[in-house]
């Protein structure tokens, strides 16, 4: 982790690089670590524990599949802010999302698709937010407007099928 | 130093991991298990994150997503004594998401976005430092208390140079004989619990 120059013991074929590093430099791999070592803010770690509300139990996982880097960069302005696109896919299910900016400055609007086209209620999740639920049609389209930057998942249940639920994304 | 009492400054160490019990407890509905998962974690994951070059916004997008990835895997990870690596994993993979989308003109595709931060800032570090900081972080920490204490007093440096035997020897109130032994017994504790929890 430091340096190519940190000398190796001779003969031994570690399990791992840092642990074949002889004393001086596993000593300096300790210098470096604990130099690069933070304590997280407060408040970070109790967002972190009360996401544990967030938890979807039952509902499958919608794995991300394309268009990860989901919103444009908090420097660009509203005005040249260009939609971005995702796509989530479950074994039965694949959903289409684009966020562009909303009509409040700062604030955020997705648009959906759900393939195969069906209705379906939705659950919209973000962290220290209440839920918001919106209906997708026959032709499976939905909207949510007014969003907040920051993480978002979305929860889908359909009649007689398993709850979909999508990795987690950030907007905005 | 076989002999471990109540009080020895040779414990400390962890001989049995909790990790993997809070994994399947929180994964059980157990909130106080999570927050142990977490209070123990968050440390590493913010460093991770402040570590690939994101800013305090970024970075604290970064360790969210990474903190609600792992809530909605915790049934699935599969290792849990190796949950450090898991999540660094994840941070890394969360922050780079987040460098690549400040960069539009890059393409998304993944190797050549990883090739090419690999060799720039903000990210400028090599690719397996983040796995093996967390291997390093999660040793450290396995280590006895009192092996804590000598390596960090070995590795700071003061303004006028590393610190000399005598120094250490001085803080830490032990014989300055002993602490060349002392660091080498300490040393290898580490990379026996690097060994034990290697990716």
């Amino acid at each position: 982790m430091s340096g190519d120059d940190i000398p190796v013991r001779d003969g031994v074929q570690p399990a791992n690089p840092v642990s074949g590093l002889d004393d001086d430099g596993l000593l300096a791999a300790v210098r470096e670590m604990l130099g690069g070592s933070e304590e997280a803010p407060d408040w970070s770690v109790e967002l972190a524990k009360g996401s544990y509300d967030l938890r979807a139990v039952d509902a499958e996982l919608a794995a991300l599949s394309s268009g990860s880097g989901l919103a444009p960069a908090r420097s660009g302005t509203r005005s040249d802010a260009p939609a971005r696109m995702a796509v989530f896919d479950a074994a039965d299910l694949s959903v289409e999302i684009e966020i562009e900016p909303g009509e409040r400055a700062g604030s955020w609007r997705l648009v959906g698709q759900l393939n195969p086209a069906a209705p379906a209620r939705i659950e919209v999740r973000q962290q220290q937010a209440e839920s918001r639920w919106v209906d997708a049609d026959r032709f499976g389209r939905f909207a949510v407007g007014d969003l907040r930057s920051g993480p978002l998942s979305l929860v889908f249940t359909r009649s007689g099928l398993r709850d979909v639920v999508t990795e987690w994304i950030t907007i905005g | 130093m076989t002999v471990v009492a109540r009080g020895d400054p040779w414990a400390g160490g962890e001989a049995d991991d909790p990790v993997p019990g809070w994994v399947r407890a929180a994964a059980a509905g157990d909130r106080k298990a999570w927050d142990q998962l977490v209070d123990r974690y968050s440390g590493l994951v913010w460093s991770i994150c402040r570590k690939m070059g994101l800013n305090t916004e970024d970075a604290a997008d970064a360790v969210q997503l990474t903190w609600l990835a792992l809530l909605q895997n915790l049934d699935r990870i599969r290792e849990p004594e190796r949950l450090a690596g898991w999540l660094a994993t994840t941070c890394r993979r969360q922050c780079l998401a987040l460098i690549r989308r400040s960069r539009p003109t890059v393409s998304a595709d993944d190797d050549l976005m990883e090739r090419l931060l690999s060799h720039g800032s903000p990210a400028d570090e090599p690719l397996l430092a983040v796995e093996q900081f967390a291997l390093l972080w999660q040793a450290f920490r396995q280590l006895t208390d009192i092996c804590q204490r000598v390596l960090r007093a070995l590795v700071i440096d003061p303004e006028d140079g590393p610190p000399s035997y005598q120094a250490v020897a001085a803080h830490l109130q032990m014989p300055v004989g002993s602490l060349g032994p002392t660091r080498a017994r300490c040393l290898s504790q580490l990379r026996k619990l690097l060994d034990n929890g290697g990716i």
